[in-house]
């Protein structure tokens, strides 16, 4: 047992917390006082025992472990659990996202394809519509009048109808047919 | 030691299952002194060696293994109260609280004191750990709970060591100032 010099102070409480922590940081001055002075070193050991003693309680307080662990195989990734689940939601998602898109493409793809088809019915039937109109311009409500739709009028019977003026004079034309000029 | 971890390290199973031998208890205490909850505890310590197992073909150092298994740990643990926090943000205020089982069955007197002392016991430490900053709970924890040196502590939480000392005597301090630890402590020690 070192006998303590009264004239050397002893160790403040900040010290002596560095020295529980490491020793090595007191100076060198602080360690010889730590090594002389049995005060000083009874503190230190005090607060060192009640930590350790915090260690020991808490290992006796804590329960042991129940199983042993094993790590023989990797777990295989069950569908149902959480990990597995938001995989398999994901991939889910992705198929749906592909086929849907695939889907659209195709569709406007087809869609474009359509229209095509859709304007050239529409031109078709425009140009039957104009050639109806060449072949006899009368509305249907005129032909509703005349009676006869479907009847056959040759050349000969228009001309009846509607004569040509070609070469013809008109007032000659007129006489022919009696009519009193004014 | 470090020849297990290099068998171990080298896919030998056998070495890896005698350092779980060596270790499930050290870091299941570690995990149960930071979560209190006896079930996560066992979760969590097989998640750990689990992951170690994986994990162990890249380990660099292999006589720095306790260490990496504690970093291991430590991740794991922090992880689980990250999540478990946001997961109490989505829960009613009743379902939040997260209550120890209590312990109705009638018991002989020495273990009914036993319980009596082990509840006081963790009350304390909750009590200290609340006045802790999380850097200083985790550095008395490592120092004093799970009996690691500074150097390990260092390395285990990527710090200096001359940090992981600042925070440990800051910890310190304030465990000088837990009058009922103490003398809870004391008590026991006489």
């Amino acid at each position: 047992m070192s006998i303590h010099n009264p004239t050397e102070p002893h160790l403040a409480e900040d010290d002596m917390l560095q020295a529980v922590i490491d020793d090595t940081d007191l100076s060198t001055l602080q360690q010889q006082h730590m090594a002389e002075c049995s005060r000083c070193r009874s503190r230190k050991e005090r607060l060192e025992n009640e930590l350790a003693h915090l260690g020991r309680l808490a290992e006796r307080y804590a329960p042991e472990p129940l199983k042993r662990v094993t790590v023989a195989h990797d777990k295989v990734r069950s569908p149902f659990s959480i990990r597995g689940f938001a995989f398999s939601a994901a991939a889910v998602a992705a198929a749906i996202i592909v086929v849907w898109a695939t889907f659209l493409i195709r569709n406007q793809q087809q869609g474009s394809i359509g229209n095509l088809a859709q304007n050239m019915v529409e031109a078709e039937r425009l140009m039957t519509e104009i050639n109806v109109l060449v072949e006899n311009a009368l509305p249907q409500v005129y032909l509703d009048i005349v009676g006869e739709t479907n009847v056959n009028l040759d050349e000969d019977f228009i001309d009846f109808l509607i004569p040509t003026n070609e070469g013809v004079p008109r007032i000659s034309a007129l006489a022919k047919k009696g009519s009193i000029l004014c | 030691m470090t020849d297990l971890v290099i068998q171990a390290r080298d896919g030998n199973r056998l070495a890896f299952e005698q350092l779980i031998d060596r270790y499930q208890g050290d870091i299941h205490r570690m995990i149960y002194y930071r979560l209190r909850a006896r079930m996560d505890a066992e979760d969590l310590t097989q998640d750990v060696f689990v992951r170690a197992y994986r994990s162990i073909s890249r380990i660099r150092e292999p006589r720095k293994f306790r260490s990496w298994l504690f970093t291991i740990a430590v991740n794991r643990v922090n992880d689980y109260l990250r999540k478990k926090r946001v997961r109490s943000i989505f829960k009613s205020s009743d379902e939040g609280t997260d209550v120890q089982p209590v312990v109705t069955d009638f018991q002989d007197p020495p273990e009914a004191l036993d319980q009596v002392l082990k509840e006081d016991f963790w009350r304390h430490v909750g009590r200290i750990a609340k006045k802790l900053s999380k850097m200083e709970r985790e550095v008395f924890m490592l120092r004093f709970l799970d009996n690691l040196n500074i150097n390990e502590i260092a390395q285990i939480l990527k710090k200096s060591e001359s940090t992981v000392k600042t925070h440990l005597y800051r910890a310190l301090a304030k465990f000088k100032k837990e009058k009922e630890l103490r003398q809870f402590l004391q008590e026991d020690l006489t």
